[in-house]
Protein backbone atom coordinates (compact mmCIF):
# COMPACT_ATOMS: atom_id res chain seq x y z
CA UNK A 1 0.00 0.00 0.00
CA UNK A 2 1.70 3.60 -0.84
CA UNK A 3 1.10 6.25 0.73
CA UNK A 4 1.94 9.74 -0.57
CA UNK A 5 2.87 12.31 1.66
CA UNK A 6 2.04 16.51 0.86
CA UNK A 7 2.86 19.15 2.89
CA UNK A 8 -0.53 21.38 1.50
CA UNK A 9 -2.96 20.18 -0.91
CA UNK A 10 -6.41 21.48 -1.92
CA UNK A 11 -7.84 18.74 -0.40
CA UNK A 12 -6.46 15.15 -0.27
CA UNK A 13 -9.91 13.20 -2.13
CA UNK A 14 -9.36 15.95 -4.90
CA UNK A 15 -5.72 14.88 -4.93
CA UNK A 16 -6.01 11.22 -4.70
CA UNK A 17 -8.95 11.16 -8.17
CA UNK A 18 -6.26 13.06 -9.82
CA UNK A 19 -3.89 10.48 -9.10
CA UNK A 20 -6.27 7.68 -9.59
CA UNK A 21 -7.21 9.35 -13.19
CA UNK A 22 -3.35 9.25 -13.42
CA UNK A 23 -3.05 5.61 -12.80
CA UNK A 24 -2.60 4.74 -9.67
CA UNK A 25 -3.83 1.94 -7.97
CA UNK A 26 -6.47 1.14 -5.13
CA UNK A 27 -5.10 1.79 -1.91
CA UNK A 28 -2.80 4.28 -2.44
CA UNK A 29 -3.40 6.74 0.18
CA UNK A 30 -2.97 10.25 -0.20
CA UNK A 31 -2.00 12.05 2.87
CA UNK A 32 -1.81 16.06 3.53
CA UNK A 33 -0.34 17.94 6.45
CA UNK A 34 -3.04 20.45 5.31
CA UNK A 35 -5.86 21.27 3.37
CA UNK A 36 -6.35 24.67 1.44
CA UNK A 37 -9.83 23.56 0.73
CA UNK A 38 -11.34 20.62 2.64
CA UNK A 39 -14.85 19.87 2.07
CA UNK A 40 -17.31 17.45 3.72
CA UNK A 41 -20.94 16.98 2.52
CA UNK A 42 -22.52 19.04 -0.13
CA UNK A 43 -19.13 21.26 -0.75
CA UNK A 44 -19.00 22.17 3.45
CA UNK A 45 -16.12 23.00 4.34
CA UNK A 46 -13.71 20.79 6.70
CA UNK A 47 -11.32 22.96 8.95
CA UNK A 48 -8.34 21.57 8.32
CA UNK A 49 -5.04 23.26 9.44
CA UNK A 50 -1.87 22.04 10.27
CA UNK A 51 -2.01 19.16 13.49
CA UNK A 52 -4.60 17.28 11.93
CA UNK A 53 -4.60 14.22 10.17
CA UNK A 54 -6.26 14.29 6.73
CA UNK A 55 -6.13 11.45 4.00
CA UNK A 56 -7.62 9.77 1.19
CA UNK A 57 -7.38 6.32 0.10
CA UNK A 58 -8.59 5.31 -3.57
CA UNK A 59 -10.87 2.44 -3.04
CA UNK A 60 -11.27 -0.70 -5.30
CA UNK A 61 -14.22 -1.15 -7.74
CA UNK A 62 -17.45 -1.29 -5.84
CA UNK A 63 -21.21 -1.26 -6.21
CA UNK A 64 -22.71 1.66 -4.80
CA UNK A 65 -24.45 -0.41 -2.12
CA UNK A 66 -21.18 -1.99 -1.09
CA UNK A 67 -19.83 1.48 -1.40
CA UNK A 68 -21.96 3.20 1.70
CA UNK A 69 -21.23 -0.03 4.10
CA UNK A 70 -17.89 0.76 3.48
CA UNK A 71 -18.27 4.56 4.28
CA UNK A 72 -20.28 3.47 7.60
CA UNK A 73 -18.38 0.73 8.83
CA UNK A 74 -15.48 3.49 8.23
CA UNK A 75 -16.63 5.54 10.74
CA UNK A 76 -16.78 2.18 12.95
CA UNK A 77 -13.60 1.55 12.19
CA UNK A 78 -12.35 5.23 13.16
CA UNK A 79 -14.29 5.05 16.54
CA UNK A 80 -12.70 1.86 17.33
CA UNK A 81 -8.98 2.96 16.96
CA UNK A 82 -9.65 5.93 18.79
CA UNK A 83 -11.30 3.83 21.52
CA UNK A 84 -8.86 1.21 22.23
CA UNK A 85 -5.68 3.83 21.23
CA UNK A 86 -6.72 6.56 23.78
CA UNK A 87 -9.26 5.30 25.76
CA UNK A 88 -11.78 7.66 25.00
CA UNK A 89 -15.72 6.62 24.18
CA UNK A 90 -16.59 8.37 20.28
CA UNK A 91 -19.96 8.16 19.35
CA UNK A 92 -20.89 7.95 15.81
CA UNK A 93 -23.26 10.14 13.74
CA UNK A 94 -24.59 7.94 11.16
CA UNK A 95 -22.78 7.88 8.42
CA UNK A 96 -20.63 10.46 8.05
CA UNK A 97 -19.35 11.99 11.71
CA UNK A 98 -17.59 10.84 15.05
CA UNK A 99 -18.12 12.42 18.33
CA UNK A 100 -16.56 12.67 21.31
CA UNK A 101 -18.89 14.44 24.11
CA UNK A 102 -21.01 15.54 21.48
CA UNK A 103 -18.43 17.19 19.52
CA UNK A 104 -17.29 16.41 16.15
CA UNK A 105 -13.86 15.26 15.37
CA UNK A 106 -13.76 12.91 12.38
CA UNK A 107 -15.66 13.64 9.03
CA UNK A 108 -15.69 11.21 6.66
CA UNK A 109 -17.00 11.26 2.87
CA UNK A 110 -17.12 9.02 0.04
CA UNK A 111 -16.62 10.66 -3.89
CA UNK A 112 -17.69 8.29 -6.80
CA UNK A 113 -17.58 9.30 -10.10
CA UNK A 114 -19.91 7.58 -12.13
CA UNK A 115 -20.67 7.45 -15.79
CA UNK A 116 -23.47 5.78 -17.38
CA UNK A 117 -24.58 2.83 -15.12
CA UNK A 118 -21.15 2.31 -13.40
CA UNK A 119 -19.12 3.83 -10.98
CA UNK A 120 -15.56 4.44 -12.38
CA UNK A 121 -13.60 5.45 -9.49
CA UNK A 122 -14.01 6.25 -5.24
CA UNK A 123 -12.05 7.60 -3.29
CA UNK A 124 -12.63 7.85 0.36
CA UNK A 125 -11.75 11.16 2.24
CA UNK A 126 -10.97 11.02 6.24
CA UNK A 127 -10.28 14.02 8.45
CA UNK A 128 -9.44 13.51 12.09
CA UNK A 129 -8.86 16.39 14.47
CA UNK A 130 -5.93 15.35 16.01
CA UNK A 131 -3.34 17.92 17.09
CA UNK A 132 -5.45 20.80 17.17
CA UNK A 133 -5.88 22.97 20.05
CA UNK A 134 -7.72 25.53 19.34
CA UNK A 135 -10.82 26.18 17.04
CA UNK A 136 -11.94 29.57 15.29
CA UNK A 137 -15.25 30.82 17.40
CA UNK A 138 -17.75 29.52 14.82
CA UNK A 139 -16.72 25.79 15.46
CA UNK A 140 -15.41 25.49 18.59
CA UNK A 141 -18.74 25.00 20.41
CA UNK A 142 -19.47 21.99 17.97
CA UNK A 143 -15.45 20.56 17.17
CA UNK A 144 -13.05 19.08 19.20
CA UNK A 145 -9.38 17.09 18.58
CA UNK A 146 -8.73 14.09 20.20
CA UNK A 147 -5.52 15.81 21.85
CA UNK A 148 -8.29 18.07 23.77
CA UNK A 149 -10.24 14.94 24.47
CA UNK A 150 -7.03 12.81 25.62
CA UNK A 151 -5.09 15.46 26.66
CA UNK A 152 -1.88 14.12 25.17
CA UNK A 153 -0.08 14.83 21.71
CA UNK A 154 -1.16 12.23 19.03
CA UNK A 155 1.22 10.28 16.56
CA UNK A 156 -0.68 11.01 13.12
CA UNK A 157 1.46 8.09 11.46
CA UNK A 158 0.71 5.44 14.13
CA UNK A 159 -2.85 6.26 14.19
CA UNK A 160 -2.75 6.58 10.44
CA UNK A 161 -1.28 3.07 10.12
CA UNK A 162 -3.70 1.50 12.16
CA UNK A 163 -7.42 2.62 10.53
CA UNK A 164 -5.39 2.15 7.21
CA UNK A 165 -5.07 -1.94 8.57
CA UNK A 166 -8.70 -1.63 9.91
CA UNK A 167 -10.23 -0.40 6.65
CA UNK A 168 -8.49 -2.63 4.36
CA UNK A 169 -9.39 -5.97 6.64
CA UNK A 170 -12.91 -4.72 6.31
CA UNK A 171 -12.71 -4.08 2.80
CA UNK A 172 -11.39 -7.52 2.47
CA UNK A 173 -14.06 -8.69 4.58
CA UNK A 174 -17.06 -7.26 2.28
CA UNK A 175 -15.31 -8.81 -0.92
CA UNK A 176 -14.06 -12.14 0.22
CA UNK B 1 -27.32 -6.81 1.01
CA UNK B 2 -30.06 -9.40 0.50
CA UNK B 3 -28.90 -12.58 1.20
CA UNK B 4 -28.89 -13.90 4.90
CA UNK B 5 -26.48 -16.39 6.04
CA UNK B 6 -26.32 -18.02 9.35
CA UNK B 7 -22.95 -17.21 11.61
CA UNK B 8 -21.44 -19.71 13.59
CA UNK B 9 -19.29 -19.25 16.48
CA UNK B 10 -20.56 -15.22 16.99
CA UNK B 11 -18.00 -12.70 18.33
CA UNK B 12 -18.67 -9.34 18.56
CA UNK B 13 -16.11 -7.11 16.67
CA UNK B 14 -17.21 -3.87 17.58
CA UNK B 15 -19.74 -2.35 20.10
CA UNK B 16 -20.45 1.20 20.03
CA UNK B 17 -23.24 3.72 20.86
CA UNK B 18 -24.79 5.42 17.68
CA UNK B 19 -26.45 8.92 17.98
CA UNK B 20 -29.17 9.37 15.26
CA UNK B 21 -31.41 12.57 15.64
CA UNK B 22 -30.69 12.87 18.85
CA UNK B 23 -31.45 9.13 20.05
CA UNK B 24 -29.22 6.39 21.24
CA UNK B 25 -28.78 2.95 19.66
CA UNK B 26 -26.36 0.33 20.73
CA UNK B 27 -25.06 -1.27 17.68
CA UNK B 28 -22.80 -4.51 17.69
CA UNK B 29 -20.84 -5.35 14.54
CA UNK B 30 -19.97 -9.20 13.66
CA UNK B 31 -17.66 -10.41 11.35
CA UNK B 32 -17.46 -13.91 10.01
CA UNK B 33 -15.67 -14.74 6.40
CA UNK B 34 -17.53 -13.01 3.81
CA UNK B 35 -20.57 -11.78 5.94
CA UNK B 36 -21.00 -8.48 8.22
CA UNK B 37 -23.82 -8.59 10.33
CA UNK B 38 -24.74 -5.20 11.90
CA UNK B 39 -27.37 -5.40 15.27
CA UNK B 40 -28.71 -2.77 16.21
CA UNK B 41 -31.32 -3.11 18.95
CA UNK B 42 -33.81 -6.32 17.62
CA UNK B 43 -33.03 -5.49 14.29
CA UNK B 44 -30.27 -7.55 12.61
CA UNK B 45 -28.83 -6.67 8.72
CA UNK B 46 -26.51 -9.12 7.23
CA UNK B 47 -24.45 -7.98 4.47
CA UNK B 48 -22.86 -10.56 2.30
CA UNK B 49 -21.05 -9.91 -1.06
CA UNK B 50 -21.07 -12.12 -4.06
CA UNK B 51 -21.91 -9.64 -6.35
CA UNK B 52 -19.70 -8.77 -9.11
CA UNK B 53 -17.12 -5.98 -9.33
CA UNK B 54 -19.85 -3.52 -10.67
CA UNK B 55 -23.34 -3.48 -9.67
CA UNK B 56 -25.32 -1.85 -12.67
CA UNK B 57 -26.85 1.20 -11.35
CA UNK B 58 -30.43 1.80 -13.87
CA UNK B 59 -29.95 1.40 -17.07
CA UNK B 60 -28.73 3.50 -19.52
CA UNK B 61 -29.96 4.60 -23.00
CA UNK B 62 -27.98 3.53 -26.11
CA UNK B 63 -24.69 4.97 -25.88
CA UNK B 64 -24.84 5.76 -29.77
CA UNK B 65 -27.95 7.29 -30.04
CA UNK B 66 -27.67 9.36 -26.45
CA UNK B 67 -29.81 12.14 -26.52
CA UNK B 68 -30.34 12.65 -22.94
CA UNK B 69 -28.49 11.61 -19.88
CA UNK B 70 -30.60 10.23 -16.92
CA UNK B 71 -29.85 9.98 -13.16
CA UNK B 72 -27.85 6.69 -12.22
CA UNK B 73 -29.65 6.46 -8.51
CA UNK B 74 -31.72 9.15 -6.50
CA UNK B 75 -30.47 12.01 -4.53
CA UNK B 76 -30.33 15.49 -4.68
CA UNK B 77 -28.17 17.81 -7.20
CA UNK B 78 -25.53 19.29 -5.10
CA UNK B 79 -23.23 20.72 -8.12
CA UNK B 80 -23.78 21.95 -11.79
CA UNK B 81 -20.92 22.44 -13.99
CA UNK B 82 -22.39 22.67 -17.28
CA UNK B 83 -24.67 25.48 -18.80
CA UNK B 84 -26.74 25.20 -21.82
CA UNK B 85 -25.85 25.16 -24.77
CA UNK B 86 -22.09 23.83 -24.22
CA UNK B 87 -20.51 21.18 -25.73
CA UNK B 88 -19.04 18.47 -23.25
CA UNK B 89 -16.52 15.74 -24.02
CA UNK B 90 -15.87 11.85 -22.97
CA UNK B 91 -15.89 11.57 -19.22
CA UNK B 92 -16.24 15.54 -18.50
CA UNK B 93 -17.61 16.11 -14.60
CA UNK B 94 -21.05 17.32 -15.53
CA UNK B 95 -23.17 17.35 -11.85
CA UNK B 96 -22.92 15.85 -8.14
CA UNK B 97 -25.55 13.73 -6.77
CA UNK B 98 -25.45 13.67 -3.41
CA UNK B 99 -26.80 10.50 -2.67
CA UNK B 100 -26.47 7.88 -0.12
CA UNK B 101 -24.76 9.98 2.00
CA UNK B 102 -22.09 10.31 -0.88
CA UNK B 103 -21.04 12.68 -3.47
CA UNK B 104 -21.37 11.05 -6.91
CA UNK B 105 -19.57 12.66 -9.73
CA UNK B 106 -21.71 12.32 -12.62
CA UNK B 107 -19.56 12.45 -15.92
CA UNK B 108 -20.31 11.89 -19.45
CA UNK B 109 -20.24 8.96 -21.31
CA UNK B 110 -20.24 10.74 -24.66
CA UNK B 111 -19.48 13.58 -26.53
CA UNK B 112 -22.60 15.90 -27.56
CA UNK B 113 -24.22 19.35 -27.10
CA UNK B 114 -26.42 20.50 -24.15
CA UNK B 115 -29.64 21.28 -25.48
CA UNK B 116 -31.34 22.05 -22.11
CA UNK B 117 -30.04 20.93 -17.91
CA UNK B 118 -33.30 20.28 -16.69
CA UNK B 119 -32.49 20.51 -13.02
CA UNK B 120 -31.22 23.16 -11.11
CA UNK B 121 -29.24 22.93 -7.47
CA UNK B 122 -31.06 21.17 -4.45
CA UNK B 123 -33.43 19.56 -6.87
CA UNK B 124 -34.25 16.03 -5.87
CA UNK B 125 -34.08 13.54 -8.21
CA UNK B 126 -35.17 9.86 -9.17
CA UNK B 127 -33.33 6.89 -10.34
CA UNK B 128 -33.90 7.29 -13.93
CA UNK B 129 -35.10 10.90 -13.98
CA UNK B 130 -33.56 12.80 -16.91
CA UNK B 131 -31.10 15.27 -16.16
CA UNK B 132 -29.73 16.84 -19.52
CA UNK B 133 -31.50 16.90 -22.57
CA UNK B 134 -28.87 16.49 -25.12
CA UNK B 135 -28.88 17.42 -28.99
Amino acid sequence: MEIRHFKSVSSTSDKAKELANAGYIPWTTIVAEEQTDGHGRKGEAWFSPKGGLYFSVILPKNSIDDLQTITILAAFKVAKTIKESFGLEPMIKLPNDVLINDKKFCGILTENIIIGDKVKLSVIGIGINTNIDKFPESLKDIATSVKIEANREIDNQILLNKILEELKNQFNTINQ
Amino acid sequence: MDNVAKIKNDRIDMELNIKIKNKEYNVKILEEGSIVKVIVGKNEYVFNSDKKEETLLSQSTSKSLQKEIKASLAGTISEIFIKDGGTIKVGQKLLTLSAMKMENEIASESKGKIKKILVNKNDTVKAGDILIALE
